[in-house]
């Protein structure tokens, strides 16, 4: 019996920006890019699923993702494709990893021009100077 | 001057009073030293002087940058209301030379005074006084003067420069505080005294003109809250001359001083721009007129014999006689005098705007080409050239240059300095293009090519030996060598050359306007740009110039409706040479190889070459994410397309021959869909590498493409899109295992929003926007 799915879920919360680094943000923004997320997730988990799947597989999926009924999609998901979860998640930690190196790389130019501005003055110093 | 001058130029009342005419000339003076510099002011400009400015009750601002002409549309503007007749004109005034205890108010005032002094007996003895039994004008003013000095708080100083008495002074006080707006009320009734004087029966408007209006920090709310007073009196028209930045700067500045640490930065903002939103109108906003594309060239600053143009030619010829090879500009000029600016504007884009910008380039141009013409035994044109590259530079991206400088032998025993500008590292930038902030320090020849935002690295230069070793070597210094070099690549592959095939990957805004226009699979290509010297020695060189190239082509066929076989012909062309050879001297020696030669040239090579940048994004790094887009994605997709194996050959033969005869497009397409359609819909794409959505990108780029170069085409190219968005369609199916697994929580403890949304704050949303995207293909 799998552990109860509340316990394992994912949240995108705002929390989660802050601590990739977005702490300027409104409550709008962060409720519109939440949205983003999910959509972004969603796509690359479905993707990447269909890409699991043969000729068969896809063209019944498809009925029932068609049809609507979530349980049984869920059941035929854990049936054929029982690590979806890991699919999910890795997604999920990918997705992070990519904001994360995002902020970082933008943080370190940002440092990297306060950097220079004061070389450059003193630079520029040194040339008068000569 | 004559009096009828007077007359036609100022009130039109009669008796012309003497006094007059000192004031009159001395205007006059000023006009026509203002005339000359305003002639470029077309007087059919439709904004340019319409007399309902003239109404209502807030001020006329001019907006503009710096050096855009500000001050001369207020002279002339100035100039037109005085020929006009009807209203009158108070001399300029400038709030930068205001002394410690003026106000905007006391300076008007004091105009007022010295106009009414010299013209005493029209003022006082003017009938609707006489008649009405009202107080003169000269005591009017006096009492408006008077208030002012008490409600600008600077009364004492006031009082002490003044001739009135203390007892007057207390008099005045009491009445102030007893009547409730003093000054406004005094103002009203001196301004409206003074506008029909001289028996006119229309009231005329008095145009107060305020120069720099926003240079004055630590004033900017006392001259706003006057500029509020005096647009509320009927008839009084203040207009004034700011920059939008800087009179923003100097309130937030003043507000900040005035209110301390009482608000935070939100509120100061917020302040701001109310009052700014409270004082300059939008509908009352004259902004100086630009200097058309067109028109750049030909700018000759007063009194010069030559125009633009005739010095960057000078320059030319200057930098040719020291050894350099300028022939990206020479280029540049040949080009850009059969440019119609508005349809090819690519070319004249990095000229100034303003007249003040276009004069300081001419000044600049001249001091460095005359310095460069001196013949003497040491090279001292570094600040010249300095100069010079700062200002030509200033409106193209930012990139660090490393100047490598090199003495080699050559065979006859000659020795020649070899030079080579590189950019060691490229900023990948989330920004748009900005500008160049170039500093050359020749004295040391380290050249400092900085991005506004994004700082890359600084190189020295290595020493060299300066001393000839043959006579029969030319003597050059590290200065002329770095001169030559510097000038030809910037004006080659930088700013003036179009985007040619031998010159630097100029995959710019400018000309890929187009495309940029188009969301390609969901990826912008507008956020990496950057342009790429011909010797930044990049691998990704290859793939930027020849798209650089392919898309001006595009839009060239597009523009002048030669349809697409051209294109089709040139876009193989492309891909075999540059792409998959990497040698662009195949093109810029202009044999076009056959069809049959290029497509020899596509081979597995190419895939090879850019299966190492399977990670592109994931690292986030400029050339693995240039590689993504423009040597995987984009040329993968007519990689897949165009070039392939022997059926496909002979359908492109087919194609190719069908669009160029009329009526056959349709029957092209489909031998073209046949021998594709395999690789869309079934099997794996041939490429060897597993690049995620690749083969989604492909299928969009080209119809995208496609879409640009023929709507027919584009046509029948949608049927693939329709499968393709089935495939891609399965993204649902991971709706229910999300719904699931994964659930959106808005709220937070820890979180501090901000109130509203702040730059800082824009640029993460945008940069997460693009993350996203990109991982969303």
């Amino acid at each position: 019996v799998p552990a109860p799915l509340q316990d394992r879920r994912i949240q995108l919360n705002p929390d989660l920006l802050w601590d990739l680094g977005f702490q300027s943000l409104t409550r709008a923004q962060v409720s519109d890019l939440l949205d983003e997320m999910y959509e972004t997730l969603e796509f690359r988990v479905g993707m990447r699923l269909a890409e699991q799947m043969d000729d068969n597989q896809l063209a019944t999926f498809e009925r029932i993702v068609d049809g609507r009924d979530e349980t049984k999609a869920l059941d035929w998901l854990t049936r054929n494709f029982p690590h979806y979860r890991e699919v999910v998640r890795d997604e999920f930690e990918h997705l992070k990893r990519t904001l994360r190196r995002a902020a970082s790389l933008r943080k370190d130019l940002d440092t990297e021009a306060l950097t220079t501005e004061s070389s450059e003055s003193s630079h520029l110093e040194t040339g008068a100077s000569e | 001057v004559t009096a009828g001058d007077v007359k036609r130029v100022l009130f039109g009342i009669e008796p012309i009073p003497r006094e007059f005419l000192p004031i009159i000339s001395s205007a006059r003076r000023w006009i026509d030293i203002e005339r000359q510099r305003s002639d470029f002011i077309p007087a059919s400009h439709p904004e340019f002087f319409d007399r309902t400015l003239l109404e209502g009750d807030s001020l006329v601002a001019i907006l503009g940058p710096r050096g855009s002409g500000k001050t001369t549309l207020l002279a002339a503007l100035c100039r037109t209301i005085i020929e006009d007749g009807t209203d009158l004109v108070m001399p300029i005034i400038r709030p930068e030379l205001f002394d410690g205890t003026d106000s905007l108010i006391s300076i008007v005032l004091a105009n007022f005074t010295a106009l009414i002094s010299e013209t005493a007996n029209t003022f006082r003895d003017s009938e609707p006084m006489k008649t009405s039994g009202k107080l003169p004008a000269s005591e009017l003013l006096a009492k408006a003067n008077r208030s002012a000095a008490l409600s600008t708080g600077a009364a004492i100083s006031a009082l002490l420069n003044s001739r009135e008495s203390v007892g007057q002074y207390a008099v005045d006080s009491a009445v102030l505080l007893r009547e409730r707006g003093g000054l406004g009320y005094a103002l009203n009734r001196l301004f409206g005294e003074l506008r029909t004087v001289g028996g006119k029966k229309t009231a005329r408007a008095i145009v107060i003109p305020i120069d720099d209006a926003d240079l004055v920090p630590g004033r900017m709310m006392q001259i706003f809250s006057d500029l509020r007073l005096l647009s509320s009196i009927p008839g009084v028209v203040p207009v004034i001359c700011a920059d939008r930045r800087d009179l923003h700067r100097n309130l937030v500045s003043d507000v900040i001083a005035q209110f301390g640490g009482r608000l935070d930065d939100e509120d100061v903002r917020v302040l701001v721009e109310q009052q700014i939103a409270k004082t300059v109108r939008p509908n009352r906003v004259l902004e100086p007129i630009q200097v058309a594309r067109g028109d750049r060239l030909s700018f000759m600053p007063l009194g010069q014999p030559e125009s633009l143009g005739d010095v960057l030619r000078r320059l030319t010829s200057a930098v040719e006689n020291r050894g350099g090879r300028p022939f990206g500009l020479e280029q540049w000029l040949r080009d850009a005098e059969g440019v119609d600016p508005f349809i090819e504007p690519m070319g004249l884009d990095w000229l100034p705007e303003t007249p003040r910008g276009l004069e300081h380039l001419w000044h600049v141009t001249a001091d460095l080409a005359d310095a460069l013409s001196v013949a003497g035994a040491r090279d001292n044109y570094g600040p010249q050239l300095r100069r010079f590259i700062e200002e030509a530079t200033r409106k193209s991206p930012d990139v660090r240059m490393k100047l490598d400088v090199s003495d080699q032998l050559t065979g006859r025993g000659r020795r020649q300095l070899v030079a080579n500008a590189r950019w060691p590292r490229v900023s990948f930038g989330v920004t748009t293009i900005g500008g160049w902030r170039p500093v050359a320090d020749t004295s040391t020849t380290r050249f400092l090519i900085r991005r506004v935002s994004h700082a890359i690295g600084n190189v020295e230069l290595e020493h060299l030996p300066s001393e000839a070793d043959s006579p029969n070597t030319k003597p050059l210094t590290r200065d002329s060598v770095a001169a030559a070099i510097v000038v030809q690549d910037l004006l080659a592959s930088a700013m003036f050359a179009k985007p040619r095939p031998t010159s630097g990957a100029k995959l710019g805004v400018r000309n890929f306007a187009w495309l940029q226009a188009t969301t390609i699979a969901g990826q912008r290509t507008d956020d990496i740009f950057v342009i790429l010297p011909e010797s930044s020695g990049f691998h990704i060189e290859r793939a930027l110039r020849a798209w650089n190239w392919l898309c001006g082509r595009a839009t060239r066929y597009r523009e002048d409706g030669s349809g697409t076989q051209g294109l089709v012909s040139d876009a193989v062309h492309a891909v075999a040479t540059y792409w998959l050879t990497g040698d662009p001297k195949i093109l810029a020696s202009k044999r076009r190889p056959t069809i049959e030669q290029a497509l020899e040239l596509a081979t597995d090579e190419y895939l090879r070459r850019v299966s190492n940048y399977d990670d592109a994004f994931e690292t986030f790094e400029v050339d693995s994410a240039y590689c993504e887009w423009y040597e995987q994605s984009l040329p993968y997709s007519f990689h897949s397309c165009l070039l392939d194996d022997e059926s496909l050959r002979s359908a492109i033969e087919l194609w190719q021959a069908a669009l160029s005869t009329s009526g056959r497009t349709r029957v092209a397409v489909s031998v073209l869909r046949d021998a594709l359609s395999a690789r869309v819909y079934g099997g794996q794409p041939r490429a060897p590498r597993g690049v995620k959505g690749s083969e989604s990108i492909w299928t969009f780029g080209y119809k995208e493409l496609a879409q640009n170069l023929s709507s027919e085409l584009a046509r029948h190219i949608a049927g693939f899109e329709k499968e393709f968005l089935e495939r891609t369609g399965r993204g649902s199916f991971a709706r229910d295992a999300l719904e699931e697994g994964v659930e959106i929580e808005n709220s937070s403890t820890r979180y501090a929003f901000r109130r509203i949304k702040t730059a800082e704050g824009r640029e993460e949303e945008q940069l997460i926007r693009s993350v996203l995207e990109q991982l969303r293909p």
